[in-house]
């Protein structure tokens, strides 16, 4: 296009040359006007350069829109003055001609004289230019000149009677111009790495999808991004990818589902050695840019591989270029970066949660950190992601993990820490507390969680927000569960008292909660009062039906002595929650311990049994289920199982067990040093108390060898639980082989030294081998730490009057007696 | 209420008095009756207000019978082979869904069995395939680490290399991520319905962009409804309390999976709607994973700078970036990528009197190189030499520093990118050497923040010997540029 002269200017040239290329047109300017005094010979060409040095530099003073335009016919007449001049025949001659041409027409458009331009682009035969390599300048120019053109086409009105057809050839022209303008400027970056795209080339890559998806062609606009991301980037590209990658990944998520939907397809990699700079990339043509083409490609086959594939491209493109200066001459900068980098984050947590693709957004969210600052945002998701995180784990590996140096253990630690940082961001943020509050319950740190849900509570109490009963809740199971973990009777006692306000209160707020009414059932069961537990929990199953746990209370209660053991109601209530919940252990287990005393003792052997088959045929899918369980996507069996276990009382007891439970770890690890054998799963945890109910089923059944078998059952998957070592007793004892079963009494307690039932049947156990003096202080023992529970007077009457001792007996016995109506029958 | 009746008989009347040949003209014309289609979902929520309204027996019992008619027909409609009439039943989905669960809550039975006998006919239907297997809905799990259309791994930077992409790449093809397979059911309790409904709306979510407009009107419609059943403000105490509807994570995801996609079909203001009332129960229940959804969704509708519903078609609009709309940025930003991990050089050219050089840097304060013109006196080590005793204990974030300074003014640093020629001419043929070039950060705006001409920046340069890509010399700044104008039309500014 520019001729080179084989002249003496030539050194001239190269420099102007370099300066056009660098944009630099100050430069341009002067070393044109240089030539021109110095070779009249070139005077067209000058004129060109200077026309174009000046229009150049006022765009890049002043881009191209509308607000513009007035000052642009203003300023532009002496650049006009000086193309016009090159497109004489002289220039023609020298070569100039065509590009002063297009030149002409980007300043017209400019200035705002759309036809004018047009004009111009006719005049330089724009759309019969042939497609030939182009110098990196003339490349821009030309773009450019697409570009423009297709802006003109756009912003002419189109008289409306127009014909249709001419209608719609016009807007093919427009994108064809939009299309090959954003070929030509991606493959002009892709030459030119310094260079800067400018508005115009940028507007007009985006366009082209844009007009296709208004006109309906969502086919043609995503093939439109594919073909621009495919190319390979360049430095000044960067920036215009990640908004094109999440334009892409967006028209994905936002219109393409299922059939509609086409995979792309690969380029294929250069054959032979054309390319000459790296065999990676391709290019289809002299105006098309280069294209990816790895060996071994990720090439997409359904929407959520290419969505995802985009989005975290496109949030690698954006945590790359996260501001970190903190200074506040940045600050336009950071935001920028933050909101960009935002947008994909977003894009990443709505298309990977669903699949169950947790570390995904975890990760992303880690990333974010570095360059989110006292973003809220960022903060409020990353700790909601660490908490759903540490609860999925609390589920998938119960108690087991739940000790320091477990995984489970990490992952809580890990979302408190990060919750820790996030609250402030968020001071008016209840749920998140609540959210901290569950995941610190789950983990068995009580008083933090505590601390946390009364947090909650202050902020809702104060901005009488929605969760306001919610956080009464979950202070009131806090409480709930701190009462039955400590031992001390005052403690107790306070925190009875304070869960029992707390819970009053959540389900006066929503009166529609049923799980505030389910655990109220439950405080008041702990405490005694049966009948305000009946009223909570007929309250609990009008607001749900369904509720398996309710039901099961309401089979407890039934059972009590004060009830007039309702036999059938307990009974039926117990079936109820089981065909509600077939699949839950805590339903079976009930049903079957109620089965034993009120149906026939097969019934309750089949129930059992049931609820060991539940466990047992799951056994493949368990090997299967430990390593996938985090990208299993929709498995919310777990979920299922956690929320029946909460809503089965399970909470309550784990507070209490947890300690056992990182005894027995102890142990397990300790024994499992030399064999390398791993802590037994969840699974197995379950199986083991299924084997253990139906030992215990068994001894209710005079059948001790079966029950022996059934604990050795037990002992194999978990064999240092106390549980197990206290049936063992219960089957020693059953056989009256009262020093063995002793012994194991006494393992168990080493493990779980609050165990109650334990220690009550230890004491038995010193009763019967006549050592009465132990026999007394375990059992009393066992009185002091549950002092509601009558079975430890009646014990301790029995133990007293053998003592020799009648007044202290009579006492004894008289609290036993005051005790048992209010005990379920199967505990 | 008595014309969509009629229309509803008519309706039922036509499809049991058609020929067998006649269903494929039926089907080709049903799929976009709207008429019908509105009649239809007229009775689901004429239905649900029976429940407020308390209509008489017998007006309850009409409804009923053909509620139970419209159900065995479009169950019929589904296990047709006409797509059509598929996707016809399959618009309904969400309010079924709806209307079934808010009769389970209410334990109105006698309306309910007729849509949970629809509800699990398709359920079992589309958990298998047309063999009989259980059908699985998978997909790879993309890894950064293995390049793609899209981009190249190490274009990213080596930091996505993390070990989790790379086991991601290993697992790629045999891990995938899957839905399914699911079992099927006889019957539907408390345990399984939320997993059933769950994979229902799943199967409607995934023919989204088929469905009638009108559908996503009612899945809006419903998902609001579902989430906020029983949690209206009373009015007086004489009402009766509805139930709540029991809802799982995973349901509301798939919920606001379809919301946002309705959002950007046509029906913003109700999908918003939607999504907040889901994001209000998400905090109620305590789902952790639903509220990073719901929130990322009101965030970036709120936050985004393009992407908006009303931004254009699907919320795509130009959105230019700002370096191309602000000209001067300034240069010492720091950006993520001005950090680079060190990269070894492809080959390793050992030379003689090389390895001492590498091995005395942590040794020596400084290396004199032959370097020309202004970039003279190179200084390599940990030691900075013009930041005097401050900068000793500064911590510095590469293994190797290297600071080059004008000759004239030690406090200047020039840094050149992509300036093939001035690298060349620093590294002075040992390119492997200059492996990792890194500024110091300015020890005064750290310490005491006074003198500002002292700036020295913080960013390590990533020079990949001789091997001269330009691409891994981006610098995205160099500070405090004071350089000749030959030098000058050569900086490009960071992006």
């Amino acid at each position: 296009m520019t001729s080179k002269s084989k002249n003496a200017v030539r050194g001239f040239e190269t420099e102007i040359d370099k300066s056009r290329e660098e944009a630099n047109w100050k430069k341009a300017v002067e070393l044109a006007q240089q030539l021109k005094s110095r070779s009249p010979q070139h005077e067209s060409l000058a004129h060109f350069l200077i026309g174009e040095g000046k229009l150049e530099a006022y765009l890049d003073e002043w881009p191209p829109i509308k607000e513009n335009i007035e000052r642009a016919q203003r300023e532009l007449s002496e650049a006009r003055g000086y193309l016009t001049l090159a497109t004489d025949e002289a220039g023609k001659k020298a070569g100039v001609a065509l590009d002063a041409q297009l030149l002409l027409g980007k300043l017209n458009y400019a200035c705002g004289s759309y036809d004018e331009a047009l004009k111009h682009y006719k005049l330089a035969e724009l759309n019969t230019l042939t497609e030939k390599e182009l110098p990196v300048r003339s490349l821009r120019i030309v773009a450019e000149s697409y570009a423009i053109k297709g802006f003109c086409l756009e912003q002419n009105a189109v008289p409306s009677s127009t014909s249709r057809y001419k209608q719609a050839e016009r807007e093919a022209e427009m994108i064809r111009c939009f299309e090959l303008a954003s070929d030509l400027t991606l493959l002009y970056l892709q030459r030119n790495s310094s260079a800067r795209a400018g508005p115009t080339l940028e507007t007009a890559l985006q366009r082209a999808p844009i007009l296709h998806i208004r006109a309906g062609r969502l086919h043609s606009a995503i093939d439109r991004y594919r073909e621009m991301l495919t190319a390979v980037e360049s430095v000044s590209t960067q920036a215009l990818r990640l908004t094109l990658t999440r334009q892409l990944a967006e028209v994905l998520l936002r219109g393409v589902t299922g059939q509609v939907y086409k995979p792309p397809v690969a380029v294929a990699p250069a054959q032979g050695t054309l390319t000459r700079r790296r065999e990676d990339h391709v290019s289809e043509g002299p105006w098309k840019p280069k294209k990816y083409a790895a060996l071994n490609q990720f090439v997409p086959r359904n929407e959520h591989e290419e969505v995802l594939v985009l989005v975290l491209v496109g949030e690698a493109m954006a945590a790359r270029d996260g501001v970190l200066s903190q200074s506040a001459e940045f600050a336009a900068a950071r935001d920028h970066s933050l909101h960009t980098a935002l947008a994909l984050i977003d894009l990443l947590a709505l298309a990977a949660l669903r699949w169950g693709l947790r570390p995904l957004v975890l990760e992303s969210l880690e990333r974010a950190m570095k360059f989110s600052f006292g973003c809220a945002h960022v903060w409020r998701q990353r700790a909601l992601a660490a908490h759903a995180h540490a609860q999925a784990h609390a589920q998938t590996h119960a108690q087991a993990d739940a000790r320091p140096g477990g995984g489970a253990w990490d992952a809580s630690v890990r979302a408190r820490a990060v919750s820790q940082r996030a609250r402030p961001l968020v001071p008016h943020d209840a749920a998140l507390r609540l959210v901290t509050a569950s995941t610190d319950y789950s983990t068995g740190w009580i008083e933090e969680g505590i601390a946390m849900a009364e947090e909650a509570l202050a902020i809702e109490e104060e901005q009488q927000g929605p969760l306001l009963a919610r956080c009464c809740l979950y202070a009131g199971i806090g409480y709930q569960m701190k009462a039955q973990k400590t031992n001390y009777r005052l403690d107790k006692e306070a925190a009875n008292e304070t869960s029992l306000k707390y819970l009053v209160r959540a389900a006066q707020l929503d009166p529609n909660d049923h799980l505030a009414f389910y655990h109220l059932a439950l405080q008041y069961m702990d405490m005694g009062m049966l009948n305000e537990a009946m009223d909570a929990t007929r309250s609990c199953l009008e607001a749900r039906a369904e509720c398996s746990g309710a039901l099961i209370v309401a089979a407890k209660l039934w059972s009590c002595a004060c009830a007039g053991r309702r036999q059938t109601r307990a009974l039926s209530a117990a079936a109820l929650a089981r065909t509600h919940a077939p699949h839950s252990q805590h339903a079976l287990a009930t049903h079957a311990a109620l089965q034993l005393l009120w149906d026939t003792p097969e019934a309750a052997l089949a129930t059992g049994k049931e609820l060991l088959s539940l466990f047992s045929c799951d056994a493949e899918a368990d090997a299967e289920a430990g390593g996938r369980a985090e990208l299993d996507a929709l498995s919310d069996s777990q979920q299922d199982d956690a929320q029946s276990a909460r809503a089965a009382g399970h909470s309550s007891v784990r507070a209490e067990m947890a300690e056992a439970g990182r005894v027995e770890r102890a142990l397990c690890s300790g024994a499992s040093g030399a064999s390398g054998r791993a802590p037994p799963s969840a699974r197995a945890q379950h199986r083991a108390r299924a084997w253990l109910l139906l030992a215990d089923i068994c001894l209710r059944l005079d059948r001790v060898s079966a029950a022996a078998g059934c604990v050795a059952e037990a002992a194999a998957l978990t064999p240092y639980s106390h549980l197990v070592f206290y049936t063992r007793g219960l089957v020693h004892a059953a056989s009256s082989e009262w020093l063995e079963a002793r012994l194991c009494f006494q393992n168990a307690l080493a493990i779980h030294p609050t165990h109650l039932d334990s220690l009550l049947h230890l004491g038995e156990a010193y009763y019967r081998l006549g050592w009465l003096g132990l026999a007394e202080k375990a059992v009393r023992e066992g009185a002091a730490l549950q002092p509601g529970r009558a079975d430890a007077w009646a014990r301790l009457a029995r133990v007293l009057h053998a003592a020799a001792d009648p007044p202290a007996a009579a006492d004894a016995a008289i609290a036993a007696l005051a005790l048992h109506a209010r005990r379920p029958a199967h505990l | 209420m008595s014309e969509w009746k009629h229309l509803i008989t008519e309706w039922l009347n036509e499809y049991t008095s058609l020929q067998e040949n006649e269903v494929q003209s039926f089907a080709a014309e049903h799929e976009h009756n709207h008429e019908i289609a509105t009649a239809i979902f007229n009775l689901f929520y004429c239905e649900d207000e029976t429940v407020t309204y308390n209509c008489e027996l017998e007006n309850d019992a009409q409804l009923v019978q053909i509620l139970e008619n419209v159900c065995t027909q479009l169950f019929s409609f589904y296990r047709s082979k006409e797509i059509q009439l598929q996707r016809f039943t399959l618009q309904f989905i969400p309010t079924l869904i709806y209307n079934y669960l808010s009769s389970v809550a209410q334990g109105k039975k006698k309306t309910y069995r007729c849509i949970e006998t629809l509800l699990i006919g398709i359920y079992n239907f589309e958990v298998v395939d047309e063999n009989g297997k259980p059908k699985v809905v998978s997909f790879r799990l993309p890894s950064l680490a293995q390049s793609s259309i899209y981009h190249e791994p190490l274009s990213l930077g080596a930091q996505f290399l993390t070990e989790s992409a790379l086991r991601r790449w290993e697992e790629c093809n045999t891990k995938l991520v899957n839905w399914g397979p699911l079992p099927q059911v006889d019957v539907i309790n408390a345990q399984n319905r939320l997993k059933i409904v769950s994979a229902l709306l799943f199967v409607y979510n995934r023919q989204l962009s088929l469905l009638p407009k009108l559908s996503l009107r009612h899945l809006c419609i419903a998902a609001s409804r579902i989430v906020t059943h029983g949690f209206e403000k009373k009015q007086g105490n004489d009402s009766k309390r509805v139930p709540r509807i029991a809802v799982s994570p995973s349901f509301l995801l798939e919920l606001i999976a379809g919301a946002y996609f309705a959002m950007f079909n046509e029906f913003y203001t109700l999908a918003l709607q939607a999504v907040k009332d889901v994001d209000q129960r998400a905090q109620y229940e305590l789902f952790p994973e639903v509220m990073i959804v719901t929130s990322a969704v009101i965030n970036s509708l709120k936050n985004n700078a393009s992407g908006q519903p009303f931004d254009g078609p699907m919320g795509i609009s130009v959105a230019l970036s700002p370096a191309t709309t602000t000209v001067t940025m300034s240069k010492s930003m720091i950006t993520n990528a001005s950090f680079r991990t060190k990269k070894l050089p492809d080959d390793i050219p050992i030379q003689a009197g090389q390895a001492t050089t590498a091995e005395s840097t942590d040794v020596l304060t400084s290396i004199t190189e032959e370097g020309e013109s202004e970039t003279a006196p190179i200084q390599r080590g940990i030691i900075a030499r013009n930041s005097k005793a401050k900068l000793s204990s500064f911590p510095v974030l590469g293994k190797k520093t290297k600071d080059t300074k004008d000759k004239g003014n030690e406090k200047k640093v020039i840094l050149k990118e992509s300036s093939k020629g001035i690298w060349n001419s620093l590294s002075g043929g040992s390119g492997d050497m200059v492996d990792g070039l890194q500024k110091t950060a300015d020890s005064s705006v750290e310490t005491n923040g006074t003198s500002k001409d002292e700036k020295i920046s913080m960013t390590s340069v990533h020079n990949s010997s001789e091997n001269s890509d330009t691409r891994s010399h981006i610098t995205p700044d160099s500070l405090d540029i004071d350089t000749t104008p030959r030098f000058a039309a050569m900086q490009v500014s960071s992006v």
